[in-house]
């Protein structure tokens, strides 16, 4: 017995003599590969059919569009100056005389006209009683329904004055101006004939205004405002100098009521801050655009190309784009034509910059810096878990467009990237042109150490991108194809402390 | 995949409240066949029940043997992690040195719950348990060393969970004398036994397949497919064969063969369940969506069988007043919950210093599959009982912070006339 308890406390002392030590988590490194992203960005994505757009060949252009119109033209007046006092009416006759309406000088030629405002005044005066019948014709003013105006004696010797409100003046198909009205006088009494029976005083000198007007006008200027047409990008720093843009053109499309041809006469004014530069429309001859009249069908639309002259304006970068002072003239190269009081003239525009580009050994920065957030459990991770980590990029690049790119990071929002002081550290990341390569270049790394990740142990850091782009010796355009894109893959490589918390 | 490591460590661990083979094995880590007698003879080889007058009863609870064991992590890697800061790549080395592909547990028991020997019949019942379960060594080296390499690939060999519970009334007879062997030859006996079976539990992997890729090209990609197929009662048969010679006074031969039209038919509950997971393409920039693919179901089967493997054993044992030697050779004929297809030679000795007090040592010799095994074991023997204790190490010679398994068992019996 004294054996079999000797061997128990042996084979005790084996098994419990053995020491088990607290369960504690040791800490442990180890190498997380995280892939990240493998995108393809299509050009095409780009495009928000407002101020980015792809054509059918799918060249890409930045686009603006206004417009302009001008009011209602109005009545068209004149200023008659008809005068015809105590002309003697002989019994027994008809009198046909031609009276000038006085409206020499005026820059326009009536050949017809619809009375918008005006009147005319008539007196008998002297009437002889034994007078049968006096009445006066003006066969150049008609009525609405198409009479001449005619108005009779009617006893009084007091003037008469007759709202012309509704009658034309001339007929539309008229091929002479209205200078002279021609008036009729006819008269019966029992007094022999030739006998003097009454006295005729006609008088139009208020202005006379016209609802349609046909005929010449000189000098006539119509005046238009518009919209002004802006564009929502947010231009990098620097990027006048980096690009430089080439064929441009500003689309006017005029829609004309008028019945006259019009010469347009308008500048293109691009502003971007402090900054404007105003150059004038004209043709590729240097001349002013001419509007063509509208028809008997209905108004005529016109098509103006602008294509040089305002290059300028657009290589500024401009934020809007306007059309000022613009108006249009009617004048002697206009020739005949009509108005209507109705009529106006309205104008889309449209600025079109291709993505046809020329660029230059220029850095470009993002105007605004990105502010990131990071939670306080990212940031106790960052801390305390992650020891160093590394960005594996790849890029294909689709467009003939190289260069580099730099993330400037930091923990203030007033990064400035010639000043090192301003922010914490750089990151770049190199770019080639399709021009050199199509294939996916090979991969680069981006190494932060563990003082760089101390950066986001911040509650916010900022971000500020800036471009660094390869000169081109030729232009080159930019197409948004689905074969125009920019692929990119990545992974993170990262050292993370494992530990019980 | 973290239900079905759960599951299996749950199995794992079910399985080590519970024994293994009858406790006697342990003492001589396995070399048994030629030294079980009574009861324990319809276990090992039937042909040893002997025509004596000499009974022998087990009481419930009485004979109990049970072992856990790994293949890979010892007390001493356990306290030396544990007392590190920090572990360096030495560290992580030394936790999977010896891992071979898995990390592979298993654990066994046995139970006594009654048994009865007299003249060369006996009967006895017990319940057995025993659980393996295995998982890649690819898993541990993800979670020291973080995903470094672009592909892991994972099989089903090295990651499988399997367990089984059941209870045996076991019925044997031996002391047969072979006729018509030559007077010149030594006698032969023989004798069989046979088990009606109960099952009380099994669970199996029955397929599993899983991959994790990660690259820069085609993001992160996994799939992990899991089935485990369960049962809850049933029951089943098997038998065993034996025969035995002694050459001479001093040295005796046996073989038996066991698990003899072995199988368990599960029939009351039984279930297949599913477990799949599977993502392709996985980028950080789109991890918001939903991009993993899951399912898991469980579903009705019909009744399935449990095979248990036939197992050759051949054993020689030298003996002398002062104490015996014995060698065994072990062969499953194929891979299951209680046989190893992989052969294993096993050495045991006993002395007896004092002839009540045995003292037995075993060694088991490692395959690929089951490691080194050493036991010690000490008894009382006295004129109608007998008690014995054992300990088992596992990969090391002394039971201690180097063994990657224990095993303990317990036997008392009581004999009478």
């Amino acid at each position: 017995m004294k054996q079999m308890i000797l061997f128990l406390m042996l084979a005790s002392i084996f098994l419990f003599a053995c020491e088990i030590k607290e369960p504690v988590m040791p800490i442990w490194d180890l190498d997380l590969n995280i892939p990240l992203i493998n995108e393809r960005y299509l050009i095409s994505e780009l495009a928000d059919s407002v101020n980015i757009i792809i054509d059918d060949n799918d060249l890409m252009y930045l686009e603006t569009e206004g417009e302009l119109d001008t009011p209602e033209v109005g009545e068209v007046y004149i200023s008659p100056n008809l005068e015809l006092m105590d002309l003697p009416v002989l019994s027994g006759t008809e009198i046909s005389q031609s009276v000038p309406i006085g409206v020499d000088e005026q820059n326009l030629n009536l050949r017809y006209g619809l009375v918008e405002s005006g009147n005319i005044k008539v007196r008998f005066a002297s009437v002889d009683p034994t007078v049968q019948e006096l009445s006066l014709s003006i066969l150049d003013i008609h009525q609405p329904d198409g009479e001449p105006f005619v108005i009779e004696y009617a006893g009084s010797d007091e003037w008469i004055n007759i709202d012309l409100a509704g009658y034309y003046f001339g007929s539309l198909d008229a091929t002479e101006s209205l200078t002279e009205l021609t008036v009729q006088l006819s008269a019966t009494s029992s007094q022999p004939d030739y006998t003097p029976i009454a006295e005729l005083s006609i008088l139009m000198v208020d202005p006379l205004s016209f609802g349609v007007f046909a005929g010449d006008l000189e000098e006539y200027e119509i005046f238009a405002s518009g919209s002004t047409a802006s564009i929502q990008i947010e231009y990098p720093f620097g990027i006048d100098q980096a690009i430089q843009v080439s064929d441009v053109y500003l689309e006017i499309g005029v829609e004309n009521e008028l019945g006259f041809e019009c010469e347009f006469i308008g500048f293109l004014r691009g502003s971007r801050g402090d900054l404007s530069l105003t150059v004038p429309i004209l043709d590729d001859n240097g001349q002013n655009f001419r509007i063509a009249p509208s028809t008997l069908s209905g108004p005529v639309y016109s098509t103006l190309m602008i294509h040089d002259g305002f290059q300028d304006i657009i290589q500024m970068m401009p934020e809007t784009i306007e059309i000022i002072d613009a108006r249009f003239i009617i004048d002697s190269q206009s020739g005949s034509g009509i108005l209507h009081k109705d009529d106006k003239l309205r104008a889309d525009y449209t600025v079109q910059v291709p993505f046809r580009l020329t660029i230059f050994d220029y850095p470009i920065t993002m105007q605004e810096t990105t502010e990131i957030d990071i939670t306080e459990d990212n940031r106790d991770l960052i801390e305390n878990n992650l020891l160093e980590s590394s960005l594996i990029m790849q890029v294909q690049n689709k467009l003939p467009i190289g260069g580099t790119a730099y993330a400037y990071f930091g923990s203030e929002a007033e990064i400035d990237v010639d000043d090192p002081q301003s922010y914490g550290f750089v990151k770049s990341l190199s770019i080639q042109s399709s021009q050199i390569s199509q294939d996916w270049q090979e991969p680069a790394t981006l190494e932060l150490s563990k003082s760089e990740l101390d950066l986001f142990t911040l509650p916010q850091v900022y971000l500020k991108w800036s471009f660094h782009f390869d000169a081109t010796d030729d232009e080159v355009e930019i197409y948004a194809s689905p074969e125009d894109f920019i692929g990119l893959k990545s992974m993170l490589h990262a050292k993370v402390r494992v530990e019980d918390n | 995949m973290k239900k079905i490591m759960i599951f299996a460590a749950i199995l794992c661990c079910l399985a080590t409240l519970n024994g293994s083979n009858t406790a006697g094995s342990i003492f001589f880590a396995d070399s048994y066949m030629l030294r079980a007698s009574g009861i324990e003879a319809i276990y090992w080889n039937p042909a040893k029940l002997s025509s004596s007058s000499h009974h022998e009863l087990w009481l419930p609870l009485t004979d109990f043997g049970i072992y856990v064991a790994n293949n890979s992590l010892d007390l001493d890697t356990y306290n030396y992690v544990v007392s590190r800061d920090t572990l360096n790549t030495e560290d992580k080395e030394r936790i999977c040195r010896d891992l071979d592909g898995a990390l592979r547990l298993s654990s066994g028991g046995n139970i006594s719950l009654f048994g009865l020997s007299w003249g060369n019949q006996a009967i006895s019942s017990s319940v057995k348990f025993y659980a393996k379960g295995a998982i890649s060594e690819k898993f541990l080296r993800l979670a020291l060393y973080g995903n470094t390499e672009d592909e892991y690939i994972f099989y089903e060999s090295n990651n499988n969970a399997s367990s089984m519970a059941y209870t045996d009334i076991t019925y044997g007879m031996g002391d047969f004398v072979i006729p018509w062997i030559p007077e010149m030859l030594p006698q032969i006996k023989a004798g069989f036994s046979a088990s009606f079976l109960v099952g009380l539990y099994s669970a199996s992997t029955e397929d599993y397949a899983g991959y994790f890729t990660n690259d820069i090209d085609s993001g992160a990609n996994f799939r992990q497919e899991v089935n485990l197929r369960t049962g809850i009662g049933g029951y089943g048969f098997k038998s065993m064969l034996g025969v035995y010679s002694e050459i001479t006074p001093h040295l005796e031969a046996g073989i038996t063969l066991d698990n003899i039209f072995g199988v368990i038919s599960w029939e009351l509950d039984r279930e297949l369940y599913g477990f799949y997971a599977a993502a392709d393409s996985i980028y950080a920039a789109n991890i918001d969506e939903d991009i993993i693919d899951t399912d898991d179901f469980s579903e009705d089967i019909d009744t399935f069988s449990t095979s248990l493997p036939p197992e050759l054993r051949m054993a020689v044992m030298y003996k002398n007043r002062l104490g015996s030697l014995s060698v065994d050779w072990v062969q499953g004929f194929r891979e299951s919950a209680v046989t190893n297809a992989t052969g294993r030679l096993s050495f045991g000795a006993s002395i007896l210093p004092v002839p009540i007090i045995p003292l037995s040592l075993g060694v088991s010799l490692p395959n690929s599959r089951v490691p080194l095994k050493v036991s010690y074991g000490i008894g009382l023997r006295l004129k109608k009982s007998e008690l014995g204790l054992a300990v088992q190490s596992f990969d090391s010679i002394l039971p201690g912070s180097s063994s990657k398994g224990i095993a303990f068992a317990m036997n008392f019996k009581i004999g009478f006339r």
